[in-house]
């Protein structure tokens, strides 16, 4: 993370030069690459080129620049992060979107990215929740046996928590497969969202 | 949208119901999303569509008393989706969208709406005025239950109604009192409730919900999670423990201020009154400021005998926004012109000196 947001200060004209072309500089561009601040002396005509306004006098606009500029360096830090940690599985299968695409607006593509994204989603859910992981509420009555499943679910987890840390491992894939049927379960938005939607269509 | 097809006298602004000295009103929503569309978000436009018919079908099919008006957002212009808004019956962010969407409204009690293709595929909402979250939590049950008869929501059994936005998922609900605490306000106490919500877990926040700022001293008080925590244990948190508690703290602070500082009280109470009589040029916030001094007036008795009842100062909190001030007018009016006719409805609705 950047310890600091990249922000332009005007020269008081002191004579120093512009780092591309050595006329006298009017604007040190500041931004963080790789942790480090790094500052750019630039003149007015080397500023317009590079698409920084130096008009003074107008501060609203250094700040917008500032901002659109934080969230560009922000952007790139996280195509960094991104790199070196693998995202959870490309796309969701169903609606295409990305974990980035989420991280970046906040919203879910649809019901089944929440099964496809699970691992990652868990945690971070747990977090906006207050500690919540589990649904406590109403359950659709047409989802019939849905409350019973979810009960065994839930003691199914707690199984497959014990059977890893005891490291049954043959078990623990049996109870991982037990998890996965019953999650897939007969709730109509555990089948397959898009062949759902395309009889809708037809 | 005709102009009888919605009354002047918003339901949430009625001005009765218990508590209704400090609570105007109750507000439940549930988020709700069919299964095998994707989420309005990242749907086509022609699932978008027919996620419309579908709601419509089904909602008009329902059957429901009152019956509703089915509003389609794409057909009303923006002053017209306005109007709504600040009503509380859509979201600022339900009229700037985009595509098929729309809104049933139950008429003509405006106690129940279903924003179509919001967020998400419905978002659910029932409000009522005063202190009333047992009764709105019931209407809006049973309207999800016999929906839920009908269409097939997405849901899981781990994490509950899938919504598009994780921080909905669970129980989906949002439960939700507008409170007026100008006392609180008057006595430096705001900054204590603003810290006792947050460890609650609740969010605070303005008139017009998400962003808005807390003008004329109304605060809205709403759950922040979902998951992991059934309905009814979150409404009997409202209404047993922090309903009442914000409730009677402001009343003891009302009580204080009649008690001890009443002069003071007296002064706000009627220049703002005296501002409202006589103000030729008047700005929506600022009108919601002095309407606020009002309102704590009537509810206190320093207004006895005014003539001002409850109902008539609240339902001008809804008058004094622009698009309800260009419908009581009839006309498009720039920000100069609003100003000049708010101060002048303002005038003939508080008398005498007009
Ligand atoms: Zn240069
Ligand atoms: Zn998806």
């Amino acid at each position: 993370m950047p310890d600091h947001d990249p922000a332009f200060e005007h020269e008081q004209g002191d004579g120093k030069g512009c780092s591309r072309c050595g006329q006298p500089a009017v604007v040190t561009e500041v931004t963080v690459q790789h942790g480090k601040k790094v500052e750019r002396r630039l003149c007015a005509e080397c500023a317009r080129e590079v698409g920084i306004s130096v008009q003074s006098n107008q501060p609203l606009e250094q700040i917008m620049t500032s901002i659109l500029m934080s969230q560009q360096e922000k952007q790139a830090e996280r195509r960094e992060e991104r790199k070196q940690k693998p995202e959870p599985a490309a796309r969701c299968g169903s609606c295409g979107l990305s974990f980035t695409e989420f991280r970046n607006k906040g919203l879910l593509g649809c019901a089944d990215c929440y099964r496809h994204f699970e691992p990652a989603l868990a945690p971070l859910l747990q977090r906006s929740h207050e500690g919540g992981s589990e649904h406590a509420g109403k359950v659709p009555s047409r989802a019939g046996e849905a409350l019973d499943r979810q009960q065994r679910l839930v003691s199914l987890r707690k199984e497959l928590a014990d059977a890893v840390e005891t490291e049954q491992y043959e078990e623990a894939a049996k109870l991982r497969d037990e998890i996965r049927t019953i999650e897939r379960g007969p709730a109509a938005c555990e089948g397959d969202v898009s062949q759902e939607s395309d009889t809708d269509k037809a | 949208m005709s102009k009888q097809r919605f009354h002047d006298h918003a339901e949430w602004l009625r001005g009765d119901g218990p508590g209704h000295d400090v609570v105007l009103s109750s507000r439940v929503r549930l988020a709700r999303n069919f299964a095998g569309f994707n989420f309005p978000g990242r749907a086509s436009q022609d699932d978008q569509a027919r996620v419309m018919e579908l709601a419509k079908e089904h909602i008009t099919g329902l059957g429901l008393d009152p019956g509703v008006v089915w509003v389609d957002l794409e057909a009303l212009d923006a002053e017209e989706r306005t109007v709504l808004v600040e009503r509380h019956l859509i979201s600022k962010q339900h009229a700037k969208g985009k595509g098929a969407r729309g809104v049933a409204v139950s008429n003509p009690d405006e106690r129940l709406s279903i924003m179509i293709n919001e967020e998400d595929h419905l978002r659910i909402q029932v409000i009522r005025s005063g202190v009333a979250l047992a009764e709105a939590f019931d209407q809006i049950d049973s309207v999800d239950d016999r929906l839920e008869s009908r269409i097939d929501y997405a849901f899981s059994p781990r994490f509950g109604y899938l919504t598009a936005c994780p921080t909905n998922v669970g129980t989906g609900i949002r439960v939700s009192v507008m409170l007026h605490l100008p006392a609180l306000k008057h006595m430096g106490e705001m900054d204590k409730v603003r810290k006792a919500a947050k460890a609650m877990g609740l969010a605070v926040r303005g008139f017009y919900g998400e962003g808005s700022d807390a003008v004329g001293d109304f605060y809205q008080l709403s759950n922040q999670t979902t998951l992991g925590r059934s309905e009814r244990d979150l409404m009997v948190g409202f209404e047993r423990d922090i309903v009442p508690k914000v409730v009677e703290y402001e009343r003891m602070a009302r009580k204080n201020l009649l008690e001890r500082r009443r002069a003071f009280l007296e002064d706000r109470v009627w220049r703002a009154l005296g501002i409202l009589r006589n103000a030729r040029l008047m700005k929506a916030d600022e009108a919601m400021e002095h309407l606020s001094q009002v309102r704590l007036g009537v509810v206190s008795g320093v207004l006895d005998g005014s003539g001002l009842t409850l109902p008539e100062v609240q339902q001008l909190l809804l008058f004094v926004q622009p698009a309800h001030l260009q419908k009581a007018r009839h006309r498009q009016m720039d920000q100069a012109e609003r100003r000049l006719e708010r101060a002048r409805l303002l005038r003939e609705a508080m008398g005498p000196s007009a």
